[in-house]
C-alpha cells in the first residue's frame, strides 16, 4: 500500500479492519437481537438470499464458503421465508455488464430464472454491484416474452429496516427498477400505521 | 567481521522424537544451516543443567534441546522434567548476562522434519543477529547502544 | 579407560555417493586420524557390508583396537549392526559409538566445506566419548508366550488365526459386538469379485472355533503397563445383557421384541435401514449373540416393558438385563494393533451435496445396497424410491486433497471400478467415473479396469467441482448435475445423473491419538501408526513387542492387509519362540558411596524403578524395570546416580569435541 500511495507524503498510519455490514449486524448484533425488535408481520412472499463472491471468497471468514447462511439466518429472526437454492454464491458478473454486456446478462438471468423455479418471489443481496446487475437488465433478459419473472431485487437492509419499523421512505424501494408492483404490495404505506396501533 | 559469523549450536535431542525427525528430514531431504551439531540422549530428561552450562562455557553461540511433545513422553514424563530444567536455567542464564535466546527448547515429534529445519533455521538467525558469545560479554549496556 | 591404553578405530563410509557426494570422506579420515588414542583411520565405500563389517572384525584382532568409532548413518538403522560386528571381533559391544553423517549431515547440507567440517567435529566427539565406554553386559527378559491383538477386523483375524495355528494362545479383543470389520459390510472384493462375506465368514467362524483364541468382542483395551515380554492389559468387557454361553443364537429374541416395527438406525447397514434395541449387526455375526441397546431399550429407560424377549428366550434364560461389565487382566508378550480406518465423512465436502440431496450416497453406502443381505435385498434403489437410470462416480473424495487430506486412499479407484461394474450389472444404468488418475498397481487390477472400458462404463479425466440441482434445461430437470472439466476433451462439462457415488478416502480412527498413547507407540504426520521403518520395517513399532497389522498403519487393500498381518504374526513368533529378549543396558545405577538418601529419585521414576533401601538408606535402582531413560540420574543432587552408555563425563566429552578448537 505504501509503495502504491508513492512519496513520503502520503502515509498508512495504521492497519484498519475492514468488515461487511452482513459482519457487523450478525456478529455485533445478531439474529436474538433481531427477533427481539422486529415491529411489523411479514406479509410478503418467499425470498432467495443472494451471496454473491466477495464474501466468502477467498477467504470464507465472514460465513461458510459453500453454502452461506447468516443472512438467511438475519431474514429468518425477521420473520421472512428465504428459499433454499443452490446458487448462492455463483458470479452475477460483476463489471461484465458493462463491458461484455451478454455475458453478464446471460449470468444474471440463470440466477433470477433458479431463483423464480425454487419458489422465491424476490432475490435479496449484500452486494450493491449484484443488487444492480441483478435489477437492471430484467427488461432485456424478458425480450417480450412473459416467461422470464419479473423479481424485486433488494439490499438485505432494506427488508430488516421494514421489519425493524424503520420509515419506508428512508429505505429506498423507490429505486427498484425491476418488479416494482410486487414492492409496492409488499411494502404498502398504511400497513406502517396498522402495525403500529396492532 | 571479515568472514561472516557463523554461529555454534550444541543440540540435544531425544532418540525418540526429535532424534528422529531429524533423521526424518535426511530421509525427506530436506535442507537446513549446518551450524548445529547433535548430542543423541534417550530422554530430554536425561539432559543435566550442567550439560548447557558446559556448551556454553566451551563456546557454543546457542543450544537447543529437542524433546517430545508434552503428554508424548516415550518414558511418559521425563519431557516435563525437562521443561522444568529448562525454566531453571534460563533464570540463570538471565543473571549470567547471557541473551535468552541463546537457549531455545523445542517440542518436535518424531513425524516433524520440517518443523527441525524451520527451528534450526531460525536458530541459526537468530544467533547471527547476536553475535558470538563470548563479544556480548563484558560490554556495558552504554556501550551497546552507541554501537547499534 | 584407567589401567589399559585407549585405542581407537575410527571407520567413515561413503555410503555409495549418499555420504561421499557432500562430505569429503577422505578428509573427515584423515582428520580422525590424527585425534588421539587414534590408531586406525580408514574410509570404506559401504561400512555395513559384510566386507565392511569384516574389516572392523579384522582391524580388532590385527591393531588390538578397544574401541570402535563409525561414522555413517543413523544409529537406528545400524548401531545393532556394527554392535555385533565388535562382538563377533571379540571385543565387548559397548566399546562402540555410531556418528550420523548421512540423515543428519550429507543429505541435509549443501555446502561440502561446511557439511566436512560438521563431520569432522561429530568424529570427535565420538572419538572422545568412546574412550570412556565401559563393557556392558545385555540381560535377558523372558516373553511371555500369550499375544493381544486388538481389533477383529480382517487384519486383526489372520493375525490371531495365524498365531493360534502356531500354538501359540491369542487374546482377540474387538470393540464391535461382532468381528469382521469394513470387509463384513462389502459386497464384492476387487479384482475377483469374490463375495467378501463369502471368504470372510469361514475366517471368522474359525476364529470363534479356535481353542487358542480367547475371542472378547464388545470390549475395549483399557489400560496398558510393562514392556516387551511382559505387557499387562486391563480389558474392559462392555455387557451385551445377553449371555454368550447360554445363548444359542436362535435369535428369537429379535423378533419377539415389542417393537414391531425397527426404529432405531442400523449402524452396520449406515443408517439406510432400522432395527430393534435387541439386535444382531449382521446376520453371519460372529459370535452368534444378540445385543441389547440400553439407550433404545425399553425395559432400560422406564422398567415397564413386557420383556417378550426374555420370554422367547423361554428355558435357556440367555438374557440378563441386570448385566454389568467386566474387567479382565491379561499379561502377554507381544501385542498387534488391528484397528482398521474411518471413512472420510462426505460431510467435509459440502460441494458434492452429501446430505443435502437424497441421492448422494458414500461408497461404503452403495455398498450396502447391492448387497444382497443389505437394507434394499441387493435392489439399487435410492432414498426417493426410484432406480438409477444414470449414475456418477466421484473418485477422490477427501484424498489428494490440499484442503481435506493430501494422501491418496490407494483402494478407491478400485472399489469405484467395483461399484461401477456391480451397479451396472443390477440396473443396467449408463455410468460414469470422473477420476484424476485410475491407479491400478495390483495383481488382476489393470486387467479389471480393461473390463470395465469393455462394458462401455465411461470415464471423464477431471476434478468434480460440484454436483448441484441447479438445472439449465429441460433435460436435465430432477437430476443431479455434475460439473467438471473434462481435462482430455478440454472444457467444462454438465452431466445430469439420478444418483451420485462419493469415492470416499481412508483416513486414521478418531480415537488413534488416545489408543497410541496407550500402547506407547507414534503416529505418523497423517495420524496413522508409525512404523518402525518405511521399507524395512513397516510392521514393527519404535516400541519392542508391539507390531501393527492393516489400516491402522496406512490406507491399503485387503491382500496387501493380509499379508502385513501375517507379517505382524510372525514378528510376534519370532520373540516368542526366541524365547527372550535382550535388553538395552543404558539403565541406572547408584553409586551407593555416594547417595546420601534423599530419595530425589525415587519420586521421578514414571516406572517406579527406584526405591530407598530401609537398612542402608541408599537408593537402589531395579534393572528389570529401569527403562534408560536418564531422567534420574540429571536429577540427582549428589551426583550419586549414573547411567550406563550416558553418564556425565561420556557427554560432556561428547560437548567439548563439537566446540573445542583443537
Amino acid at each position: 500500500m505504501r509503495a502504491a500511495l508513492g512519496g513520503p507524503e502520503l502515509k498508512v498510519l495504521q492497519a484498519i479492519r475492514v468488515r461487511h455490514p452482513l459482519e457487523v449486524i450478525y456478529q455485533d448484533a445478531g439474529p436474538a437481537a433481531i427477533r427481539a425488535k422486529v415491529a411489523r408481520k411479514w406479509r410478503g412472499g418467499a425470498v432467495a438470499c443472494y451471496y454473491g463472491c466477495q464474501l466468502v471468497r477467498p477467504y470464507a471468514e465472514a460465513d461458510r464458503a459453500h453454502d452461506p447462511v447468516r443472512m438467511d439466518e438475519l431474514l429468518a429472526a425477521a420473520g421472512v421465508p428465504t428459499v433454499e437454492w443452490p446458487l448462492k454464491t455463483k458470479c452475477c458478473g460483476g463489471t461484465l455488464t458493462g463491458t461484455i454486456h451478454p455475458v453478464g446478462v446471460q449470468l444474471n438471468a440463470i440466477l433470477l430464472k433458479e431463483a423464480a423455479r425454487k419458489g422465491a418471489q424476490a432475490i435479496v443481496t449484500i452486494c450493491p454491484l449484484c443488487q444492480y446487475n441483478l435489477d437492471a437488465y430484467q427488461v432485456e433478459m424478458r425480450n417480450g416474452s412473459r416467461t422470464h419473472p419479473d423479481m424485486p431485487v433488494l439490499y438485505f437492509t432494506q427488508i430488516l429496516g421494514w421489519a425493524l419499523g424503520a420509515d419506508p421512505d428512508s429505505l429506498g424501494f423507490g429505486r427498484a427498477i425491476a418488479g416494482r408492483k410486487t414492492i409496492a404490495a409488499w411494502f404498502r404505506k398504511e400497513r406502517t400505521t396498522e402495525a403500529a396501533h396492532a | 567481521m571479515p568472514e561472516e559469523f557463523e554461529p555454534k549450536i550444541v543440540a540435544f535431542f531425544c532418540n525418540w522424537c526429535t532424534y528422529l525427525a531429524a533423521d526424518l528430514a535426511g530421509t525427506s531431504r530436506i535442507r537446513y544451516a549446518p551450524n548445529a551439531e547433535v548430542v543423541r540422549v534417550m530422554c530430554s530428561g536425561r539432559i543435566d543443567v550442567q550439560f548447557i552450562l558446559k556448551a556454553f562455557a566451551k563456546g557454543a553461540d546457542g543450544v537447543l534441546i529437542g524433546g517430545c511433545h508434552p503428554g508424548d513422553c516415550h518414558y511418559q514424563e521425563g519431557n516435563y522434567k525437562a521443561l522444568r530444567r529448562y525454566r531453571l536455567v534460563q533464570r540463570l542464564l538471565r543473571q549470567m548476562g547471557i541473551e535468552e535466546e541463546r537457549l531455545r527448547l523445542e517440542w518436535i515429534s518424531a513425524a516433524e522434519g520440517d518443523r527441525v529445519r524451520v527451528v534450526i533455521n531460525e536458530m541459526v538467525e537468530t544467533l547471527k543477529r547476536l553475535g558470538p558469545l563470548r563479544k556480548a560479554e563484558g560490554e556495558r549496556a552504554a556501550d551497546l547502544v552507541e554501537v547499534a | 579407560m584407567p589401567d589399559r591404553e585407549v585405542r581407537i578405530g575410527v571407520y567413515t563410509c561413503h555410503c555409495g555417493t549418499n555420504i561421499a557426494a557432500t562430505v569429503d570422506v577422505r578428509a573427515v579420515a584423515e582428520f580422525a586420524a590424527a585425534l588421539p588414542h587414534v590408531v586406525l583411520s580408514r574410509e570404506y565405500k559401504y561400512m555395513c557390508s559384510e566386507p565392511g563389517q569384516d574389516l572392523i572384525r579384522q582391524d580388532i584382532r590385527d591393531h588390538n583396537l578397544n574401541r570402535i568409532v563409525v561414522a555413517s548413518c543413523s544409529p537406528h538403522l545400524h548401531e545393532h549392526t556394527f554392535r555385533t560386528a565388535l562382538k563377533v571381533g571379540g571385543l565387548n559391544p559397548y566399546y562402540f559409538h555410531m556418528v550420523n553423517i548421512r540423515e543428519q549431515v550429507s543429505w541435509v547440507h549443501t555446502d561440502r566445506a561446511q557439511a566436512t567440517k560438521k563431520a569432522k567435529y561429530l568424529v570427535r566427539a565420538a572419538v572422545r566419548r568412546v574412550g570412556l565406554h565401559e563393557p556392558l553386559e545385555r540381560g535377558r527378559v523372558a516373553i511371555h508366550p500369550d499375544v493381544l491383538v486388538v481389533g477383529g477386523g480382517i487384519a486383526g483375524i489372520h493375525a490371531a488365526l495365524t498365531l493360534a495355528n502356531a500354538g501359540k494362545h491369542v487374546f482377540l479383543v474387538e470393540k464391535e459386538p461382532t468381528i469382521g470389520g469394513h470387509m463384513a459390510r462389502f459386497d464384492k472384493t476387487f479384482p475377483t469379485l469374490d463375495c467378501a462375506a463369502c471368504i470372510l465368514t469361514p475366517k471368522m467362524s474359525a476364529v470363534r472355533a479356535h481353542p487358542n483364541i480367547t475371542l472378547w468382542t464388545y470390549a475395549e483395551v483399557t489400560k496398558v503397563d510393562g514392556y516387551v515380554g511382559n505387557y499387562k492389559a486391563t480389558v474392559l468387557r462392555h455387557p451385551r445383557y445377553v449371555d454368550e454361553d447360554l445363548c444359542s443364537g436362535c435369535l428369537q429374541c429379535l423378533e419377539a421384541c415389542v417393537y414391531k416395527q425397527a426404529k432405531v438406525p442400523d449402524d452396520f447397514n449406515l443408517g439406510l435401514s432400522k432395527r430393534r434395541p435387541i439386535y444382531i449387526p449382521f446376520p453371519q455375526a460372529v459370535p452368534q449373540v444378540p445385543v441389547v441397546d440400553p439407550e433404545t431399550c425399553i425395559q432400560f429407560k422406564s422398567g415397564k416393558c413386557k420383556t417378550t424377549c426374555i420370554e422367547a428366550c423361554g428355558e435357556r434364560h440367555a438374557i440378563n438385563l441386570q448385566a454389568e461389565s467386566k474387567v479382565e487382566q491379561i499379561e502377554v508378550g507381544t501385542v498387534i494393533l488391528a484397528t482398521g480406518f474411518q471413512t472420510f465423512d462426505a460431510a467435509r465436502t459440502p460441494y458434492y451435496g452429501y446430505g443435502r440431496y437424497p441421492n448422494v450416497y458414500t461408497a461404503l453406502e452403495v455398498e450396502r445396497l447391492v448387497n444382497a443381505s443389505g437394507p434394499t435385498g441387493g435392489e439399487v434403489v435410492m432414498r426417493d424410491g426410484r432406480k438409477p437410470q444414470t449414475v456418477g462416480i466421484v473418485h477422490c473424495v477427501g484424498s489428494r486433497d490440499e484442503n481435506t487430506h493430501r494422501w491418496c486412499s490407494r483402494v478407491c479407484c478400485m472399489y469405484s471400478l467395483k461399484l461401477a461394474h456391480l451397479i451396472k450389472e443390477h440396473t443396467g444404468a449408463e455410468i460414469f467415473n470422473f477420476y484424476i488418475d485410475i491407479r491400478t498397481p495390483g495383481k488382476g487390477f489393470e486387467e479389471f479396469y480393461q473390463k470395465l472400458l469393455n462394458e462401455h462404463v465411461h470415464f471423464i479425466r477431471g476434478r468434480v467441482a460440484e454436483v448441484t440441482d441447479w438445472v439449465f434445461d429441460a433435460s436435465e430437470e430432477g437430476k443431479l448435475v455434475i460439473r467438471v472439466e473434462d481435462t482430455l476433451a478440454g472444457f467444462v462439462r454438465r452431466i445430469p445423473v439420478d444418483m451420485v457415488v462419493l469415492a470416499t478416502g481412508l483416513e486414521p480412527r478418531a480415537d488413534a491419538a488416545e489408543v497410541r498413547r496407550l500402547f506407547n507407540i507414534s503416529c505418523g504426520g497423517e495420524g496413522f501408526f508409525l512404523e518402525r521403518h518405511p521399507k524395512l520395517a513397516p510392521v514393527n513399532t519404535f516400541t519392542d513387542g508391539i507390531f501393527l497389522a492393516g489400516c491402522c498403519q496406512g490406507p491399503k487393500d485387503i491382500p496387501d492387509t493380509v499379508a502385513q498381518a501375517g507379517a505382524a504374526a510372525a514378528e510376534a513368533m519370532a520373540l516368542i519362540d526366541a524365547g527372550y529378549v535382550e535388553t538395552e543396558p543404558n539403565t541406572a545405577h547408584v553409586d551407593e558411596a555416594v547417595c546420601c538418601g534423599c530419595k530425589t529419585c525415587n519420586s521421578m521414576c514414571p516406572y517406579h524403578a527406584i526405591s530407598l533401601v530401609e537398612e542402608i538408606r541408599k537408593s537402589r535402582v531395579n534393572e528389570a524395570l529401569c527403562k534408560g531413560c536418564g531422567t534420574c540420574v540429571a536429577a540427582c543432587p549428589s551426583g550419586a546416580i549414573r547411567q550406563n552408555l550416558f553418564e556425565d563425563e561420556e557427554i560432556f566429552e561428547e560437548i567439548e569435541g563439537i566446540l573445542s578448537n583443537a
